[in-house]
């Protein structure tokens, strides 16, 4: 299998994020009954916990609940210009894909990395935020200051 | 002559012993049995409940006056299709025509159900309403559950809509459950999607807030 080059950093291990609650803000949500596609416009916000997702849109894909009939969030997709930020790390790409259960975040399309005073950039940048790990991939560059 | 009288008196006399006690009981039946009938007539009369006539019949309380003003038919049904082919029925307990327009319908404790072909599906009850065929449009009032597919179970104050194509607004606040977590939104609105794939579009708008806590 094709190895995985990019940098490995460590990546919001702060966040204890498993089974925080999850509140999502916009201007408007519309819900397609047919197909059942869910999707907040206008300025989205997603918080979970200490981490935060602003984005020009987010998408929910739904799975089955535990209990029969009832349904859980799987996915959120957000496009549109994603910022991700968490207390001491920021991240910024143009589109995200956010997995609940296993807490794994994937950022695509010119992702720019800031964590303290080095910043990353790069094509990709997938993270396991439950790990607290993150790996940049493709084309990464890195700028780190000297004081 | 004499000889046919004798004859008579044996024929009605065959016994001599029998016959007085015989006519004694029935002459002194002749006298007690009309006496007893007397009796039992005045009996009925003096026994009889006393009718009133002046009272009226004790199981009408409507207040008929009212009734008559305005003619109110109960267990209005409204049914029809929408032009993008959703079907809408409107249910109303009781159904009073408003004085100034003759279609359009006062409603009290009514439901609506529409239902989409692929099984879009959104019911609403409320406490009153109004049906205006003149304009074609309905409204509902009164604290509102609306339960609209996929999954949202919803409250409001108020619904508006046409009856002739899917438009329906919730002009004011909505909160309730969503298919998963809860939701609360400034409006909402029900729409049929015109363009090839005419599905129905649910949107909540006016700034919207879901909470979800997952399950894990």
């Amino acid at each position: 299998a094709q190895t995985q080059d990019g940098v490995q950093i460590t990546f919001g291990e702060s966040l204890r994020l498993s089974g925080a609650e999850i509140e999502v803000t916009a201007d408007q949500l519309s819900v397609d009954q047919t197909s059942g596609s869910t999707e907040f416009t206008g300025n989205v916000m997603a918080v979970q916990g200490e981490m935060r997702i602003a984005a020009g849109a987010i998408r929910l894909e739904y799975s089955t609940g535990a209990r029969s009939g009832t349904q859980r969030i799987s996915r959120l997709i957000a496009s549109g210009g994603v910022t991700m930020t968490t207390p001491n790390e920021a991240l910024e790409a143009r589109t995200a894909t956010y997995v609940l259960d296993s807490q794994s975040l994937e950022m695509q399309g010119d992702v720019l990395l800031v964590q303290g005073p080095n910043m990353l950039s790069g094509e990709r940048f997938v993270a396991d935020l439950r790990a607290g790990n993150g790996r940049m991939i493709g084309r990464v560059r890195t700028v780190i200051r000297m004081e | 002559m004499s000889t046919s009288s004798r004859i008579d008196m044996a024929i009605t006399e065959p016994d001599s012993r029998k016959p007085a006690r015989y006519s004694r009981l029935v002459s002194v039946l002749k006298v007690v049995l009309p006496l007893v009938a007397l009796i039992l007539l005045s009996l009925v009369f003096l026994l009889a409940r006393t009718v009133d006539p002046s009272e009226a019949i004790s199981n009408a309380e409507i207040d008929v006056e009212e009734r008559a003003r305005d003619p109110r038919l109960s267990g209005a049904h409204f049914a029809g299709v929408t032009d993008d082919g959703a079907a809408l029925t409107i249910r109303a307990e009781t159904a009073r025509t408003d004085q100034d327009a003759t279609v359009r319908f006062e409603v009290t404790g009514l439901s609506l159900l529409i239902e989409g072909a692929d099984g879009e599906r959104m019911e609403a009850r409320a406490e009153t309403g109004a049906i205006d065929r003149g304009n074609g449009t309905f409204v509902m009032r009164g604290g509102l559950e609306l339960s609209v597919t996929p999954g949202y179970t919803l409250t409001t104050q108020r619904l508006s809509g046409l009856l002739d194509t899917t438009l329906i607004r919730a002009p004011s606040e909505v909160s309730g459950t969503a298919p998963a977590g809860t939701i609360t939104a400034g409006r909402m609105e029900l729409r049929g999607e015109t363009g090839d794939d005419a599905g129905y579009v649910l949107v909540f708008g006016g700034g919207v807030r879901l909470n979800y806590q997952p399950e894990n």
